[in-house]
């Protein structure tokens, strides 16, 4: 075969590839959209579910996974920060470097379901928490903690080591070199990662589906240790009722929001990522 | 360490104790991972003089420079062996104080690392560590020592401004600005000039030149040109040794060392 076709049978590949990967994806948006978007009005977004979703809205199952996913945010972040802090500037061991590698990425490759069991092996019941949304947002700030730590471990580890030099000749103290220099450009890595994380715990039933949520009924809690509802278990008990074409209709509708939510998440990790390249570029 | 065994080997090394030395290194040895980097410097930095440590690539003139302000701390697997005097005390003593020596002897690296913040507040970030300064005192901290680089005239209309959007040159005498306004006695330089074009290197030239009647500096390069024009004392180093110091008409009109007259006259070191 001659070299010149041979280039292009390989990049003729490439493109069908891509092509392959992006139709699936336009695919099973435009499905969804197509379907939800007859589902989503006002009245939908905004009231209470009803016969068991069959009727109704969807208004505290947004409520109740934003609620989840941000208090997740919250918890996980601080962890996130310091745990990429100290990886990147204290330690200094290679095997201890690899140790803690090996345990991010496999903390990250945990089945999510695991992280439901073990929510509520540790905590429903060894705990006896009982079914508690803030349980959840616990899990779920485990599940999402190794993307934030690894998007924030590379942002600071990125910046040049000249720039930590300068700040500690002009007599800056280590902790001071962190928290002006280091940090600022570590937390736009951070809030990448974080936005990736929630994108991906938004949508997660497993871990929430034991610990965390109730099926019908759910308000606003009152305290930590009340279930919420939340938007993919609520999908999920919809599409366990799927023979009712109303029960169909609001499943459909309520996966379509559950898509802009993780959209949304992506999209501004996206432009978050573009935005700040300050340091590490030069 | 024996005082006179080494004021003895700086004898035969072309210097005199000289009563106005700042920062002296006695018998001085770093390994890095247990390779020898410095071997047995003994090096007297001479009170408002450019004091100029020249030598070939991986000669371990910065190995040697950054030990003046322990920025070498942060090196993974160094070792130090011997000692440095700052005004009569050894900067290795346990209970000094890294960030009060470093405020002491400042230290300009050779690519221009300004922070992502605006003109003043890369100013004002060393000093700012050290104490607490009014509004006023803030300005005038920026003016004096932007006026000190000669930065004053391009960027006073625009303090405010993002530092990076100075010029690499701008950038360079932005970070010795920074250093000033620490109130340095010693200033050590790390070829600050290599990574600028001709026209930035001159005004850091002559910027040094004025600077040496207010601090002591220590500065690096491998460009001999340039040494022949700014410097007061010559260090010539290779392969982690002094191979002879003393002033600069000295070292370029009567070396001692073979050596020394090869490297300064033609650029070529086979030590
Ligand atoms: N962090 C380090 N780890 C291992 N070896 C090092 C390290 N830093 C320096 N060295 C070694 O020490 C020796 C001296 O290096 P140094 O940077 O001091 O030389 P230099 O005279 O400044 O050279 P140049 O003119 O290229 O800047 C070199 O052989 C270098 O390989
Ligand atoms: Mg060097």
């Amino acid at each position: 075969m001659s070299r010149i076709l041979k280039n292009r049978l390989f990049s003729g590949i490439s493109w069908i590839s891509l092509g392959i990967c992006c139709l699936i994806l336009v695919f099973l948006i435009a499905v969804i959209a197509w379907n939800g978007i007859k589902a989503i009005n006002f009245d939908f977004l905004m009231s209470e579910s009803r016969h068991f979703g069959a009727s109704g809205g969807i208004y505290y199952q947004i409520v109740g996974s934003l609620l989840m996913v941000l208090v997740a945010a919250l918890i996980s972040l601080p962890l996130a920060l310091g745990t990429a802090v100290y990886k990147s500037e204290y330690l200094k061991n290679s095997k201890l470097q690899m140790l803690s590698d090996s345990l991010i990425y496999g903390l990250n490759g945990i089945p999510s379901i695991v992280f439901g069991l073990f929510g509520l092996i540790f905590f429903v019941n060894i705990l006896n928490t009982g079914i508690s949304w803030f349980v959840g947002s616990v899990i779920l700030a485990f599940m999402i903690l190794p993307t934030i730590v690894l998007a924030s471990y590379q942002s600071i580890n990125s910046i040049p080591d000249h720039y930590r030099e300068s700040a500690l000749a002009l007599g800056m103290d280590k902790w001071r070199v962190i928290t002006t220099v280091l940090l600022p450009q570590g937390i736009s890595g951070a809030v990448t990662g974080l936005l990736i994380g929630l994108a991906r715990a938004v949508g997660e039933t497993a871990p929430i589906m034991f610990i965390a949520t109730a099926y019908s009924g759910a308000r606003y809690p009152d305290s930590l240790l009340e279930p919420v509802a939340a938007l993919p278990t609520h999908i999920l008990a919809l599409a366990q009722q799927a023979t009712d074409p109303d029960a169909l209709q609001a499943a459909w509708g309520a996966s379509f929001v559950l898509i802009c939510l993780v959209t949304l998440f992506s999209i501004s990790a996206l432009f978050i990522r573009k935005r700040t390249q300050i340091l590490s570029e030069r | 360490m024996s005082e006179k065994h080494s004021t003895l080997k700086l004898i035969q090394n072309g210097l005199s104790k000289h009563p106005e030395s700042v920062l002296k290194a006695i018998n001085l040895s770093v390994w890095i991972n247990d390779s020898l980097i410095l071997n047995d410097i003994n090096l007297y930095v001479k009170r408002n003089r450019i004091n100029c440590i020249i030598g070939p690539s991986g000669a371990g003139k910065s190995t040697l420079i950054r030990s003046f302000n322990r920025i070498n701390d942060e090196t993974d697997g160094l070792r130090a062996k011997g000692s440095i005097r700052f005004n009569g005390s050894d900067i290795y003593d346990k209970d000094v104080d890294t960030s009060w020596l470093r405020s002491r002897i400042g230290m300009v690296f050779q690519k221009p690392a300004v922070f992502p913040v605006s003109i003043k507040a890369n100013v004002l970030m060393g000093i700012r560590h050290h104490r607490k300064l009014t509004r006023l005192e803030e300005l005038q901290v920026s003016e004096k020592n932007l006026k000190a680089v000669s930065l004053w005239a391009e960027v006073s209309h625009r303090l405010d401004d993002k530092a990076s959007s100075l010029s690499a040159g701008q950038q360079q005498r932005l970070c010795i600005a920074r250093t000033l306004a620490v109130e340095p006695r010693v200033i050590l330089l790390d070829e600050p000039t290599s990574a600028l074009d001709p026209v930035s290197s001159k005004s850091i030239e002559d910027l040094l030149i004025r600077m040496k009647q207010n601090y002591t500096i220590l500065f690096v390069t491998h460009n001999i040109p340039q040494a022949r024009r700014i410097a007061d004392e010559l260090i010539f180093m290779c392969d982690g040794k002094i191979i002879e110091a003393g002033p600069k008409k000295q070292l370029f009109n009567h070396p001692r060392k073979e050596a020394t007259k090869k490297y300064l006259g033609e650029d070529i070191c086979d030590c």
